[in-house]
């Protein structure tokens, strides 16, 4: 059996795609803009669903 | 005090050579990535931010089989707790995010790589935020360099045409958008290292 590197570890392109980056960069913008207005604190509701799913409850 | 200003000038020189390497031939040697990013992890791991070394594994996990992405999620939310404790928050969603755009195909590997470095070393909301603003800044303008007057109707056709299975388009540098963001908050935040 031969070992190979994990895909992201062996690519070496250093190269974004300008058109979509654009885009998803707004939405990634708007989305955390938004949520910062609507007051949700990730990490809180992540760690309630952690808590949850391992407390059983 | 002097540690910290040698590690800064090595950091700064780091991403100065990446960038001027994505310019001139967009791709980044292995050693010039992989290196860093196992020190940084395992730098931060060694002052108490272990759960990093699980996000990695999980990192390189679904990168190699992203069908698999649903138990990532699983796997992050059931570390949650202990991401939050070790306030590696900022660190694990920049490593999220940077992987689903590298399973899209939209970001390199090499930028991936060198992003997940800064947010090992530095866990830091600013840095994040500098790293969104300086890669969409300098998207926008080479955006707008190429399309000019027909940017806008790029963008909605681009914007219309998301759910595309194979993403299609220009490829631009994005590490010396990253490695400003990285220079302008070692410099001016003088953030302390882990």
């Amino acid at each position: 059996m031969v070992l190979r590197m994990p895909a992201l570890l062996r690519d070496r392109r250093a190269s974004e795609l300008s058109e979509i980056g654009i885009v998803l960069g707004l939405i990634v913008v708007v989305s955390i803009v938004a949520i910062k207005i609507l007051g949700i604190n990730i990490s809180t509701v992540l760690t309630r669903v952690a808590a949850a799913i391992i407390g059983g409850g | 005090m002097l540690i910290n200003v040698i590690l800064y000038f090595l950091i700064s020189a780091w991403l100065v050579i990446i960038a001027v390497l994505d310019i001139r031939r967009g791709e980044v040697s292995n050693w010039l990535t992989i290196p860093p990013l196992l020190i940084a992890t395992l730098w931060q791991a060694a002052h108490g931010g272990w759960a990093i070394l699980i996000l990695f594994v999980l990192v390189l996990f679904i990168s190699e089989w992203p069908v698999a992405w649903p138990l990532g999620i699983a796997a992050v939310i059931g570390i949650w707790p202990e991401i939050a404790r070790q306030g590696l928050e900022t660190a694990a969603v920049v490593w999220i995010v940077v992987l689903i755009l590298w399973v899209l195909d939209v970001l390199g590997g090499a930028d991936v790589k060198a992003a997940m470095t800064l947010a090992a070393l530095f866990p830091d909301s600013r840095l994040a935020w500098l790293m969104v603003i300086c890669w969409w800044a300098l998207s926008m303008v080479l955006f707008l360099k190429r399309y000019g007057r027909s940017a806008l109707r790029v963008f909605a056709a681009t914007a219309v045409s998301l759910s595309r299975a194979k993403a299609e388009g220009h490829r631009a540098p994005a590490l010396p958008a990253l490695s400003i963001a990285g220079l302008v908050f070692l410099w001016l935040y003088s953030p302390q290292l882990p």
